[in-house]
């Protein structure tokens, strides 16, 4: 169902505005973009909303994507996860897409951007592993369910500042056995 | 080209901050400003994101959403794509339904009005033989018309909507397959009454009637140029 190629090739597609190709990608991609938005925000009926405005902006968006050097499915990801964030935290200002934040001289996609390898998942998941159970709970909860340092800061009872701090640097230790 | 700005010690864990969405607004635009000016900050945050992704891709299950969310969406993005020129056989087909609708609205009011029927709306004169009601195509702007062949007097006015004061409303009519022919424009104001010529007369009867949406003065071509604002079929009372 995500088969890498097949994504790319209907996000070219999508990118010259054939919405057959744009049905065919909500059918391959749909579930596991609505699991992320449900996972963030745990309401069903928020969640269809926001998938729905996902997929409103991949299509409004799909010739920029390139532009962040990611791969198809990165860039999906991305998009509904910042939209669930979005919602989440109605009162703040909206996550600015990628795009609209890169340098002129964005690098582009490299060789390994192409694709998300099964390998940065196992690398993601084993360097997570290296840190403390407490901080990587931390930084999934960050991510996969869009807490806030407010959020994290009461999970682990710990005051505001220190979650910072303590996050932080899981996050600097996880870029540092990452590059390893 | 900028150059790009000193990484300080601490960008890559902002730039983790910045792709988990846990900054404050402030930091955020300050780290925004920072980011389209400098191409390696900018590659931390979409490495970050590439493997937060890769994080969702492997531990998010994924949920079927329902099934009338794709036609929501596809209805979101598409439903606006009329063409902005129309055929009179696209008209037509769209006005199987709005047609029926309209006869049976009509049909309602003149059986269920208590007192004179129509005459609450009917433009004083001779009483009209035949009634169109334009339902809505594009917009909310709705017409009715009365057409009396005794006088050739097409009246027209509009029922609902507020009419764009910028622009001209033009009316149309359409006979079967053949291209839309102008009977005018409508009034600003007030009852519209249009002189239908000679020729047009005996297809009066049997034709459809559509307003277009079109620059001041009318339709530069001769053919309708905007959006069909409304249209019905003219109906025997």
């Amino acid at each position: 169902m995500m088969d890498t190629q097949h994504i790319e090739n209907l996000m070219a597609r999508v990118q010259l505005r054939d919405r057959e190709a744009f049905a065919d990608l909500y059918s391959a991609t749909s579930a596991k973009l609505f699991g992320v938005c449900l996972r963030v925000l745990k309401d069903r009926a928020l969640a269809e909303d926001v998938l729905q405005d996902a997929f409103v902006k991949i299509w409004n968006k799909a010739d920029k994507y390139r532009v962040t050097g990611h791969s198809p499915m990165t860039w999906l990801i991305t998009v509904a996860r910042n939209q669930a964030i979005d919602r989440l935290r109605a009162a703040g200002p909206a996550t600015s897409d990628i795009d609209d934040v890169a340098p002129i001289s964005a690098p582009g996609p490299g060789p390994e951007g192409q694709v998300i390898a099964a390998d940065e998942a196992r690398r993601v998941i084993a360097c997570l592993g290296e840190l403390d159970s407490d901080r990587a709970a931390a930084v999934r909860g960050a991510y996969l369910d869009g807490q806030s340092y407010a959020d994290l800061a009461e999970r682990f009872n710990v005051p505001l500042n220190t979650m910072r701090t303590w996050l932080r640097r899981s996050l600097t230790n996880l870029k540092e056995c990452m590059a390893r | 080209m900028t150059q790009p700005t000193d990484i300080l010690p601490d960008d890559n864990a902002l730039a983790a901050e910045y792709a988990l969405g846990l900054l404050s607004p402030d930091e955020v635009a300050a780290f925004e400003g920072r980011l389209r000016a400098d191409p390696s900050l900018f590659a931390m945050v979409t490495a970050w994101q590439s493997d937060f992704a890769a994080l969702a891709a492997a531990e998010v299950d994924p949920v079927t959403p329902p099934r009338s969310l794709q036609s929501r969406i596809e209805a979101a993005l598409f439903e606006d794509d009329r063409p902005k020129t129309w055929s009179p056989v696209a008209v037509w087909r769209g006005l199987a339904l709005a047609g029926f609708a309209s006869s049976c609205a009509l049909a309602a009011l003149l059986i269920f009005n208590p007192g004179p029927p129509v005459a609450p709306v009917a433009p004083a004169g001779p009483q009209p033989a035949f009634v169109a009601q334009l339902a809505p195509v594009t917009g909310d702007a709705q017409f009715v018309a009365f057409y009396d062949p005794d006088a050739a007097t097409l009246r027209m006015q509009q029922a609902a909507g507020v009419a764009d004061a910028t622009r001209a409303q033009e009316v149309w009519l359409i006979v079967g397959d053949a291209a839309p022919v102008s009977l005018g424009l409508m009034a600003t104001d007030g009852t519209t009454s249009i002189l239908v010529s000679e020729n047009l007369r005996p297809a009066m009867t049997q034709a459809v009637l559509a307003i277009s949406d079109e620059p001041p003065g009318g339709s530069p071509t001769g053919a309708p140029t905007g959006d069909v604002l409304a249209a019905g079929p003219i109906l025997s009372l």
